[in-house]
C-alpha cells in the first residue's frame, strides 16, 4: 500500500509552499504566501469556474462551472448548504488527507468562496474521522478564521466506509446519520441537506477555486497538456521509488509519471487507474498515455480519483483484482439486492479463482455477473466494482485462465513459488 | 416527452419477491439473485397490461413507470411513501 509521502516535482499549485512534512500551513502564512481571500461577485465567479473547465476531482468529474451554476440559477428553494467532501474512501489514494493535511486553507477558502457565491449559511467539512491528521489540521484551520468564519464553518467526523464518500450517502448522513446512498431524486442540486440546495464539492476541486478566485481562469488554463487543463492531485502506488501524492499538469504521461516518483524499481505489468471503481490496462498500452480524463476516457479508461496504482509480474492480478472485489463487496451499503448478493458472489467466485478452488462455471459467472450488476443499483457501486473485475479478467486473462484450469499462478511460479 | 413507456425499479425499495416476474412474465425475468431484469426499451403496447399489473401486484411499491406523466392516477403518492418508508 503507499505511503503519503509527498513527491517533489516540478508543477506545483496546490502543494507549493513550505515542504510536507506533515505540518498544517498555519492562516498567516497562507495569507502571505497567497494573498487574502479575494471577494469575487458571484457572477463573476461562476464564469470564470465554466472558462477554466474545472472538473469535480472526487471521482466523478463532473464540471464545477455547471455545478454551481445549477444552485446559483435557481433561487428561491432556500438558503444552500456548501459541503467539503473530504470522506476520502479509496483505500489506496492519500491525496485528500494530504491536501488537508498542509494545506487546509486552501480548501476552506475554497469552501468559503463557494458560500459566498451562492449564498450559503453554513459548511459542512465532511471528513473520514479516521484520517486522523487531516481531521487535526482542518480542525486546527477553522479555529485561525474570523469569527464571522467560524460560524459558518462545521466539521463533521463522519464514518469510514467505501460508499460513506459517495454524494448522496453525504447527504443522508449530515440529515439523518446513516451514510448511505440514496435514490437520487430529489437532485441534491435542489434538495439536499435540511431540504436546501446543496452543493457535495470534493476537497481539492474546493482548493483548485482558491486559486482561481486569485489568479484567475487563463493563469488556470496556462498548466496543462491536453483537454483538461490544470492541475491535478494523484496518488502513484506500486514499484516506483517514491510512492505517495504528486501533484501533476494534467495530460503529464504515465511514463513522466513514474519518473517524477523516482523511477521503476520493479518490472511493470499492469496499471489500475482512477480507483477501485477504476479501470485495469496493460502498461505497454498506457506508458504513453497522457493522465488526463478526456484523454483515458477516449482510450476507455477513467480518471477517477487520480489513483495510479502499478502492479509488477510478479504481483498476481487474479489476487489482486479479487482482494478489491471482496473490499468492495463489504464496503455495499446492502441496500439493493444486485448489488448486496451480487458483488458478494463476485468476491467468493473471484477468491475462489485466485484461491485456486475455482468451481468449472466460475470464470464464466464473473463475467455474466459483472454485466448483471451494472446500472443496477441506487449508487454507482455496482457499476464501480464491476467495471474493476470485468477489466481485470480482460487485462490479467492469461493469469485467471491459468489459476482456473492449470490451478497454477503465473507471478507465483516467477517468484520460484513452484518448482 | 415522448409516448414511450419504461419501467423502472426503485433498487432500494425492491426485496426480490418475484411478483412482478409472476404479473408479467412476458416482461420481465428475474437474475441469479431474484431480482427484476427489465426490458430495455419501451414495453409494447400489448404488454401493457402485464407491466400496469406489475406495478401494481409490487408488494414493495417498487415498480414503476419511468416517466412520470405515464404513470396513472394514485401511483405518484405512492411511490412516495415507498421510497420514505426504506430511506
Amino acid at each position: 500500500m503507499g505511503t503519503t509521502q509527498p513527491v517533489t516535482q516540478p508543477t506545483e499549485r496546490l502543494l507549493a509552499g513550505p515542504p510536507l512534512d506533515g505540518r498544517a500551513e498555519a492562516l498567516h502564512a497562507h495569507t502571505t504566501r497567497l494573498g487574502a481571500l479575494p471577494h469575487v461577485p458571484a457572477v463573476q465567479m461562476i464564469a470564470a469556474l465554466e472558462a477554466t473547465g474545472l472538473r469535480g476531482r472526487g471521482g466523478a468529474g463532473f464540471p464545477v462551472g455547471r455545478k454551481w451554476r445549477a444552485i446559483h440559477d435557481q433561487p428561491g428553494l432556500g438558503v444552500p448548504v456548501i459541503v467539503a467532501n473530504g470522506a476520502e474512501g479509496e483505500p489506496e489514494s492519500a491525496k485528500d488527507r494530504v491536501l488537508m493535511a498542509h494545506r487546509p486553507h486552501l480548501v476552506i477558502d475554497g469552501a468559503l468562496l463557494a458560500a459566498r457565491t451562492l449564498g450559503a449559511d453554513r459548511v459542512e467539512l465532511y471528513l473520514g474521522r479516521e484520517h486522523t491528521a487531516a481531521v487535526r489540521a482542518m480542525k486546527g484551520a477553522v479555529e485561525e478564521r474570523l469569527k464571522s468564519d467560524r460560524k459558518l464553518l462545521h466539521v463533521i467526523e463522519a464514518p469510514t466506509g467505501y460508499v460513506a464518500g459517495e454524494s448522496t450517502a453525504v447527504v443522508h448522513y449530515l440529515n439523518s446519520k446513516d451514510a448511505r446512498p440514496m435514490l437520487t431524486p430529489p437532485r441534491m442540486s435542489e434538495r439536499g441537506v435540511r431540504n436546501r440546495p446543496t452543493l457535495v464539492q470534493n476537497v481539492e476541486s474546493l482548493a483548485q477555486v482558491a486559486l482561481i478566485a486569485r489568479y484567475g481562469a487563463d493563469w488556470f488554463r496556462d498548466a496543462g497538456r491536453g483537454k483538461d487543463r490544470g492541475t491535478g492531485l494523484v496518488t502513484i502506488a506500486g514499484p516506483v521509488r517514491h510512492e505517495g501524492v504528486a501533484e501533476i499538469e494534467l495530460g503529464t504521461p504515465l511514463a513522466e509519471l513514474v519518473e517524477m516518483a523516482g523511477g521503476l524499481t520493479g518490472n511493470p505489468k499492469a496499471v489500475l487507474i482512477g480507483g477501485y471503481f477504476g479501470t485495469w490496462a496493460p502498461i505497454e498500452s498506457v506508458w504513453g498515455m497522457p493522465l488526463e480524463p478526456e484523454s483515458l476516457k477516449a482510450a476507455g479508461l477513467t480518471f477517477g480519483c487520480g489513483l495510479v496504482r502499478i502492479v509488477d509480474e510478479r504481483t498476481c492480478g487474479v489476487g489482486y483484482s479479487a482482494r478489491i472485489m471482496d473490499f468492495l463487496a463489504a464496503g455495499s451499503a446492502m441496500q439493493c439486492g444486485p448489488c448486496k448478493y451480487g458483488l458478494a458472489d463476485l468476491a467468493e467466485a473471484s477468491g475462489r479463482v485466485a484461491g485456486m478452488g475455482a468451481k468449472a462455471t466460475d470464470l464464466y459467472d464473473i463475467g455474466r455477473w459483472t454485466a448483471l450488476v451494472t446500472g443496477r443499483g441506487a449508487c454507482r457501486h455496482p457499476d464501480g466494482a464491476a467495471q474493476q473485475m470485468s477489466t481485470a479478467l480482460a487485462v490479467f486473462a492469461d493469469d485467471f485462465a491459468s489459476h482456473a484450469d492449470r490451478r497454477r499462478c503465473l507471478a507465483a511460479s516467477l517468484i520460484g513459488a513452484y518448482r | 416527452m415522448s409516448d414511450e413507456h419504461r419501467l423502472k425499479v426503485d433498487w432500494i425499495a425492491c426485496n426480490g419477491y418475484g411478483v412482478c416476474e409472476a404479473a408479467a412474465p412476458d416482461l420481465i425475468v428475474l437474475d441469479d439473485w431474484g431480482y427484476p431484469i427489465l426490458p430495455d426499451g419501451s414495453v409494447p403496447r400489448e404488454l401493457m397490461g402485464q407491466a400496469r399489473k406489475a406495478i401494481n401486484d409490487c408488494p414493495m411499491v417498487a415498480l414503476s413507470w419511468e416517466n412520470r406523466a405515464s404513470a396513472t392516477g394514485g401511483r405518484l403518492g405512492r411511490l412516495r411513501f415507498g421510497r420514505r418508508g426504506r430511506g
